[in-house]
């Protein structure tokens, strides 16, 4: 055990992460490896600042904590510090993944679930480059603080995808399509030939019938993918309490109780579902919990770290979250999802007389404006799919957009994905997942 | 057998601002080496955090050869350069005191603004050694300066940044370039009735970028298939790899595969024409392409396409003041936008302001801009510049005509 000094408040987070990439281009074997890295962070809270440091060498931990204590004043008070009081000393381990472990499933295995999928991913003639990719990670946390915390816990995700490029003369169109699950069995029932055959399918629609829209204000339906990145992007970020930090204007006017959107909205954030937003513990050993951030359209919570549960005098929620052990916990998202309302999906496209439906994304962001860049988006025409539409950008401002949300289908999913990953100032990409059902909403400009 | 070996190592100071004030210092260090061995076509590869045996290294890329991973067996051109442009930064005893300093200056001077996210020094190194005898070593330094600004009672996480890479710390310059955004962010302008030109950060290109791969430009799927060689842009529009030692903050004169390029540049598009792919020693061998420097690799992986820190869209030197006069509106924020398949852009627009004959004059209301990339980079595209507005940030600029969406 380290020896953690009186006077501050400290703790040690190790990770160690089994990876696995593999990379197929038209068929030829490009990446095959896999990996393990072991590193710790280290904090030391004196009351005023924290102090970080990162190494690789594991060894070297107590050293690194000797080194931070140097340059930190002690506080004999520290525990009387509303920051120190608000973390968790959970003792406990929490050990879900070792039986069904990815690091167990040979890499033939994996090569082949990829292999399996080269001749659907050529189904299409119009497809000159497929790009299969398989990536798995297991990771084992420990944890334990100068309070007494002593977690141990795991998490674990593989995922498969297939990225065609199609071209017709010099019209061309790309998109990729994959599945995340958390243990290889899943995977494989999930990632099937038929499935890429499909999407070629479809994307060769898109490449021969697509058309330009005309820039405007349309009504939109977004897809259970669409409705989650909508999720984040637009509402979850700004329910990142650490956004309000030393902004008494902003603690005023965002007092929870206000009213922030449509009636059956209901939007909230957990750490429990399934999926690339799993993870039991935060990064600064709180355990995780579901939190409503909007519930049938009223502000009802928000997402802490310790720092900002007591700035702003409330509860930690479980979010101080790290992308890995070469950086500190921020108060980041875990599944973020919008809850199903109750209205069929055909009945919401048919009260749809012209707009369009986003299926998939490439990127959305949030500001003040949140933005969407669709992939596959389709012109809705007297309540019916029509053609595929060429969209660069939605976007519309964030509270206008929650209170035109007009309906919501009856079933929500929650979309996981190992690729890629949630972004924050210069931590990125952290495991997230995001979702909801179908979501109608009334006007969202189209570029 | 063939073989490389790439050693890189780092080692940087963070301070995290919090509501205007250092909340936290981190130290961070980071070394890894990678030994890549080629044989019969094929290239094993063994990578290690920290140190360590290089023989036992070597032993498990020989063992890695068992993937089959099919690689050409192409070392760097043989030769010796060493460039180290360290000098110039913060003493670390020194760092949190200088940090704090300058966030309590900025607290002062700009009371109605909190300012948060990050102030890091870094001093990096990488090294690239192979059997062919070349020798290439880099090492750096640099403070990075990423702070989110947000006004009081903004509802917004934050309204705009202020991010600077240079290899010194200049408070004074610093806190001038950040007056000049925050000094006139108050001041709120209509929309200007008359279609103004637009200036945005050069950053915008970087939706081109997939398009010059030659992977992908060779399959057909790239904006730009069967056009190498012709003219796609106005001849003010030069694209290149540009690798000249000192350019480019932190980023090594050589790629992962310790490819350098003649002059230390490689054009991609050159006075409009499009005259060369983005390539790495797997694609230019496979395609019969030049190599242009853009192999990238994490530290224990098979070399791809990825390099791409040293692209950029050449301002040729020239400074917006000399070369553009008159009102433009200058974008400060983007978010979120992107590009069609058929080359027309589109973003919102967060922040803009009112740009007139080198000065801004006040900030105007949300909107979007649109574009496709052959006509702001051609018939619209007025100039390509250096920003002037800032002395310690260095930011180049594209002037040219997009649709102005007003909502």
């Amino acid at each position: 055990m380290y020896r953690f000094r009186e006077g501050f408040y400290s703790d040690v987070r190790m990770e160690e992460r089994f990876t696995t990439s593999i990379r197929y281009r038209n068929g030829v074997l490009e990446e095959s490896r896999q990996s393990t890295v072991k590193k710790a962070f280290i904090r030391v809270y004196d009351g005023k600042m924290w102090y970080y440091a990162s190494t690789y060498r594991l060894s070297a931990v107590q050293d690194e904590l000797d080194k931070l204590y140097a340059v930190a004043t002690p506080d004999e008070n520290i525990g009387e510090s509303p920051v120190v009081k608000r973390l968790q000393a959970n003792r406990e381990t929490v050990i879900k993944f070792a039986g069904k472990c990815v690091r167990n499933v040979s890499i033939e295995q994996k090569r082949k679930l990829l292999e399996d999928k080269f001749s659907a991913a050529q189904s299409s003639e119009y497809v000159r480059m497929f790009v299969g990719l398989y990536s798995d990670r297991y990771s084992v946390y420990e944890f334990c603080s100068s309070k007494g915390a002593d977690i141990k816990y795991d998490m674990q995700l593989c995922g498969a995808r297939m990225a065609l490029a199609l071209a017709d003369g010099s019209d061309n169109f790309s998109d990729s399509e994959g599945d995340t699950a958390d243990s290889f069995d899943k995977l494989v029932a999930q990632f099937t030939s038929d499935k890429i055959k499909d999407f070629a399918a479809e994307l060769e629609n898109f490449l021969l019938h697509a058309k330009p829209v005309q820039a405007g204000v349309y009504p939109v339906i977004l897809s259970p993918t669409a409705a989650g990145v909508f999720a984040h992007e637009s509402f979850g970020h700004k329910s990142e309490a650490d956004f309000m930090l030393g902004d008494e204007t902003m603690k005023r006017e965002w007092q929870l109780g206000k009213k922030v959107g449509a009636d059956i909205l209901s939007i909230y954030d957990s750490g429990a579902e399934e999926g690339s937003g799993y993870v039991p513990f935060d990064d600064e050993g709180t355990r995780t919990q579901k939190t409503y951030l909007i519930k049938n359209g009223v502000l009802t919570g928000r997402l802490h770290s310790a720092e900002t549960a007591a700035d702003l005098e409330e509860e930690v929620t479980g979010n101080a979250r790290a992308i890995n052990c070469e950086f500190e916990p921020i108060v980041r998202m875990t599944s973020t999802v919008i809850e199903a309302g109750s209205t069929p999906v055909e009945e919401l496209f048919s009260r749809v007389k012209h707009g369009y439906f986003i299926k998939s994304y490439k990127h959305g962001s949030g500001m003040s404006t949140f933005t969407i860049a669709p992939n596959r988006a389709y012109e809705i025409v007297d309540g019916k799919i029509g053609a595929p539409a060429k969209i660069a950008v939605i976007s519309g401002n964030v509270f206008e957009t929650l209170d035109l949300i007009d309906g919501l289908s009856d079933r929500a999913e929650i979309i996981s994905s190992i690729f890629g990953g949630c972004g924050k100032n210069e931590q990125f990409p952290l495991n997230v997942s995001f979702g909801g059902p179908y979501v109608s909403v009334s006007k969202i400009n189209v570029q | 057998m063939n073989k490389q070996k790439i050693i890189k190592s780092s080692r940087s100071y963070a301070a995290t601002l919090a509501a205007g004030e250092v909340s936290s210092l981190r130290i961070k260090e980071d070394e890894s080496t990678v030994i890549r061995v080629y044989e019969n076509g094929r290239i094993g590869i063994a990578g290690r955090i920290g140190g360590g045996d290089d023989g036992a290294l070597e032993a498990q890329a020989e063992a890695a050869l068992s993937q089959n991973i099919p690689y050409p067996d192409g070392m760097a051109s043989g030769g010796e350069r060493k460039i180290d442009l360290r000098g110039g930064m913060i003493p670390e005893e020194d760092f949190l005191g200088a940090v704090k300093h300058f966030a309590a200056r900025l607290k002062e001077r700009f009371p109605g603004f909190i300012f948060s996210d990050k102030f890091i020094m870094s001093d990096v190194s990488s090294s690239y050694r192979d059997s062919a005898g070349t020798d290439l070593s880099y090492a750096d330094n640099a403070v990075q300066i990423t702070f989110m600004i947000k006004e009081a009672g903004s509802a917004n996480i934050f309204d705009l940044d202020y991010c600077a890479e240079r290899r010194f710390f200049d408070e004074d310059a610093a806190v001038e370039d950040i007056a000049k955004l925050l000094d006139v962010y108050s001041v709120k302008l209509p929309m200007p009735e008359e279609k103004l030109p637009v200036i945005i950060n050069t950053g915008i290109t970087r939706y081109l970028l997939s398009h010059i791969v030659a992977e992908v430009y060779s399959s057909g799927a790239s904006l730009f298939s069967g056009k190498l060689g012709k003219k796609l842009f106005d001849k003010k529009v030069n694209m290149l790899m540009d690798c000249t030692p000192g350019k480019n903050i932190l980023v090594p004169f050589f790629d992962c595969e310790g490819v350098t390029l003649a002059d230390d540049k490689f054009y991609f598009v050159k006075e409009g024409k499009l005259c060369g792919l983005a390539t790495y020693r797997r694609s230019a061998q496979s395609l019969g392409l030049p190599l242009s420097g853009n192999g990238y690799a994490d530290f224990d992986a098979v070399p791809q396409c990825g390099n791409f820190s040293g692209i950029e869209l050449s301002s040729g030197g020239g400074k917006l003041s000399e070369v553009f006069r008159g009102r433009a509106i200058y974008i400060a924020e983007i978010s979120g936008g992107d590009m069609t398949p058929d080359g027309k852009f589109a973003t919102p627009v967060m922040l803009a302001y009112l740009y007139d004959n080198g000065k801004l004059a006040g900030t105007l209301p949300e909107f979007g801009i649109s574009a496709n990339i052959y006509d702001f980079l051609g018939k619209d595209l007025i100039a390509i510049a250096k920003n002037d507005i800032f002395s310690y940030k260095e930011e180049d600029v594209i002037v040219a005509g997009f649709n102005i969406d007003k909502k």
